[in-house]
């Protein structure tokens, strides 16, 4: 008898098995995916000066002035100060950097323009340039932002404004000022 | 001899035949069930949903630096010296889709298996959200975000470049 139920049992069990060995190997457990990580690197701006700011010739008058120069590249004079001939130009900046990139102009707050004739201290004399101004040809208005255009390139008009006392002394004057582009 | 080996047989012969016998009939044999239950479960897939996008950045000019996006923000974070992240805007997280069984637990991780080409660009970390283990929910679904970290050496070459990600999961 206990024999005949051991064998009942031992057929069961190794039939219980044999489902077993049908059905595991076919359960997936994990699986993979994957996707791409992506990185650009672009040269950093360039900025050439093309074109000097230049106010022409100048006559000081019985009471302070200025002479202005616009990014339009137009001239006038107020106070007592006057403008003399046709030459004077807005500055003139070649920019280059990534295509439709936006970036940051500095054109520097002031600075002096000093008589270059090396006359000897203390009769050296200095004039101001201030209230500077920006035009960037892609974003087309006065701006402190430019944009590079679809073909990596913009230009950059600068204007300022010369205050002339009436003390101005004869001469002709030069300075540098820097102006900073950054993206 | 030969008559005693036939006898031996007879009897074992009867002796089977009373096995069997029983065993057919399970007249005098106890008996007992139990169940037999085998779930089959779902089995898991995953979707590439999204790549890891740094952004356009300028070489640094004196040391490494490092931008990272955060997996669970997608804000992208710099520490280094003076590159620069030229459009600000063009970076974007990552992202994989889990499907499986319904509110299942499943464990997986993320793996840069192929590095950016230009050896002073790596992809030093890569980051998930959810970051652990996690259940797919009652739909057998779960959403995953992609961050990581990309160095940028001061002899990286302008261009674009490419490295590769690996997500495995498992119940």
């Amino acid at each position: 008898m206990s024999y005949i139920r051991a064998l009942n049992w031992g057929i069961f069990i190794i039939a219980f098995a044999g489902l077993l060995a049908v059905i595991m190997p076919g359960i997936a457990l994990g699986e993979s995916g994957t996707i791409s990580a992506s990185v650009e690197i672009r040269a950093e701006l360039v900025i050439t000066n093309t074109a000097e700011l230049d106010f022409g010739q100048v006559r000081p008058g019985e009471t302070d002035g200025t002479v202005v120069v616009t990014t339009a590249n137009t001239r006038s004079a107020t106070g007592g100060t006057s403008i003399i001939g046709p030459k004077f130009s807005r500055a003139e900046y070649f920019v280059g950097g990534v295509p439709d990139a936006i970036y940051t102009i500095t054109p520097g707050v002031a600075f002096s323009v000093h008589d270059i004739r090396g006359v000897p201290i203390p009769d050296e004399t200095s004039l101001d340039v201030i209230n500077l101004l920006s035009f960037s040809t892609t974003v087309g208005m006065e701006t402190f932002t430019g944009q590079i255009n679809p073909d990596g390139v913009d230009t950059i008009f600068v204007g300022a404004t010369l205050v002339v006392p009436t003390t101005a002394k004869k001469g002709s004057y030069s300075g540098s000022v820097v102006i900073t582009i950054n993206y | 001899m030969k008559k005693t080996y036939l006898a031996k047989l007879a009897i074992v012969g009867f002796t089977m035949a009373i096995a069997f016998a029983f065993m057919g009939t399970g007249a005098q044999a106890e008996t007992g069930t139990i169940s037999s239950t085998v779930s089959i479960a779902t089995p898991i897939t995953i979707n590439s949903d999204s790549n890891l996008i740094f952004g356009t950045f300028t070489a640094p000019s004196t040391a490494t630096d490092a931008w990272t996006i955060n997996a669970s923000t997608g804000a992208l974070t710099f520490t280094g010296t003076d590159g620069v992240d030229i459009f600000t805007n063009d970076h974007h997280r990552g992202g994989f889709t889990i499907n499986g069984e319904n509110s299942a637990a499943i464990t997986y991780s993320a793996v840069r298996t192929v590095d950016f080409t230009d050896a002073a660009l790596s992809l030093t970390a890569v980051t998930l959200n959810p970051s652990a283990a996690s259940n797919l929910n009652s739909s057998g679904v779960l959403v995953l975000t992609v961050g990581g970290t990309v160095a940028i050496g001061t002899a990286a070459v302008s261009g674009a470049d490419v490295a590769t990600i690996e997500l495995t999961a498992n119940y």
